[in-house]
């Protein structure tokens, strides 16, 4: 069976580790516990009949990307990045991180998420759609969109020329 | 004048060719031997070809140069990997080898100044430190990996009971060892082992994957010390190609090959 490293990163709070605990073991913990360093976990997936490990890396949350050890996302496959779309603070500076992940890892797969969708209107979900133009608007809490996440992430992974982004 | 006058014009015209000729003919003839005779042959043109080569040799032209280097250089690129983990093992052996030497060259001499200063002491106690910790405590190499340095995917791994799930701690191992080397700013130095009470993680570092193993229990200098070399060992031997994709079958095979070199000669006696 083929292992691809994942890493989730992102400012701190966004919910990082909730999304990892909700596709690994499907639970999430209203209480905040920030990681401290790395945690890793692997969780299998099936896509059409294939097996792909994901070996998946949580991050501590950093206000920059530039802050996180460029160790952690050296052999990547595809990276995560989370902002919180109940705290503009942690997509406004979206952009220049993507820059700076791309170039530490050139044509890595990347999938910006915005999380917590619970917590806002439809009005401004609809607003930062525009803004941020993200893959996937996800609840860590309610668990919406976040198998899409990651299957789709397996899926790319094993077939990466099959269907169109 | 009939025939008698033409034979005569012949003969006539032969000398007369003899006198205007006779230098050409000679120089013919010599031409002749020249080309045909071998030796002769090569007595005239070896030295133009050593002429030739010489200048080669001398001004051998840069576009050529460019081109020639060119093509060791991708071709150095495209093995670069395979190359390096081919040599490191190796160059990682030559330098221990030499090391160890110097170290016994070192430890002669000061038994030899110990002998000397302390001659009275008859009674200097055969058995090492070393020697004594092995006596009291069995040590156990319980889990081996091969780990990718990037990713921290594992490439292989064997261990002697069963363990918790080894990608994610090849994952974790790797992130901190990642977070260790990140937080001293050491680029040249790396991680080499992480000791939590009776138990310890030597860490072997090479060029795009590290060997870890786990022990049990204590370990003295000079079984750590062969521990090393047979690590060593068994990246020359089996880890010298490209390791990047490995094949499903490289997994098994390095299994088997880990347990052999590893598990099973360290398995504790029973007590
Ligand atoms: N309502 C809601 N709360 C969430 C959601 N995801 C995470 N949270 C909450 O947000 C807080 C932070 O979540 P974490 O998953 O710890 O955030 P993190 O990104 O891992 O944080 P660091 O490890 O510090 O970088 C916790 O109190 C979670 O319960 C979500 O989808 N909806
Ligand atoms: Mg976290």
């Amino acid at each position: 069976m083929i292992s691809k490293k994942v890493v989730i990163t992102g400012h701190f709070g966004v919910g990082k580790t909730s999304l990892f605990n909700r596709f690994i073991t499907n639970t999430f913990n209203e209480k905040y516990l920030t990681t401290i360093g790395v945690r890793v976990d692997k969780k299998s997936v099936i896509v059409n009949g294939e097996e792909i490990s994901l070996i998946i890396w949580d991050l501590a949350g950093e206000v920059s990307q530039e802050k996180v050890p460029r160790s952690y996302f050296l052999g990547a496959s595809a990276i995560i990045y989370v902002f919180d779309l109940s705290r503009p603070a942690t997509f406004s500076r979206l952009e220049d991180d993507l820059v700076y992940i791309n170039s530490v890892l050139p044509n890595v797969l990347i999938r910006k998420v915005g999380n917590k969708k619970d917590l806002v209107s439809d009005q401004t979900l609809k607003d930062i759609r525009a803004q941020t133009q993200p893959h996937f608007f996800t609840s860590a809490r309610t668990g919406e969109n976040v198998e899409e996440l990651f299957e789709g992430i397996a899926r790319k992974l094993l077939r990466p020329f099959s269907n169109p982004e | 004048m009939g025939t008698t006058g033409s034979t005569q014009d012949k003969i006539l015209l032969e000398r007369l060719r003899d006198a205007l000729l006779s230098k050409d003919r000679q120089s013919v003839a010599e031409v002749k031997h020249i080309v045909e005779s071998k030796e002769e042959l090569s007595k005239r043109i070896n030295p133009i070809i050593t002429a030739h080569m010489k200048e080669l040799e001398e001004n051998f032209p840069a576009p050529y140069i460019e081109v020639v280097q060119k093509i060791v250089d991708q071709r150095m690129r495209q093995k670069q990997d395979e190359l390096i983990n081919i040599l490191y093992p190796r160059l990682g052996l030559l330098i221990r080898k030499y090391i160890n030497n110097e170290f016994r060259l070192l430890r002669e001499r000061l038994d030899q100044v110990l002998k000397e200063s302390y001659s009275y002491l008859r009674f200097w106690k055969r058995k090492t430190a070393d020697e004594i910790i092995i006596d009291l405590r069995p040590s156990i190499v319980e889990e081996v990996y091969i780990i990718s340095h990037e990713s921290g995917l594992l490439l292989g791994s064997a261990s002697s009971t069963e363990t918790a799930d080894k990608d994610m701690i090849a994952g974790m191992l790797t992130a901190i060892k990642a977070f260790v080397e990140d937080a001293f700013k050491r680029t040249d130095e790396e991680l080499r082992g992480i000791q939590y009470g009776n138990y310890e993680i030597m860490v072997h570092n090479f060029f795009n994957y590290y060997i870890a193993l786990a022990i049990a229990g204590t370990i003295s200098e000079q079984e750590r010390d062969e521990l090393a070399e047979k690590i060593l060992a068994f990246a020359a031997r089996e880890l010298n190609h490209d390791l990047q994709q490995p094949e499903p079958a490289f997994y098994a095979h390095m299994q088997k090959e880990l347990d052999a070199y590893f598990i099973k000669p360290y398995k504790a006696l029973p007590q």
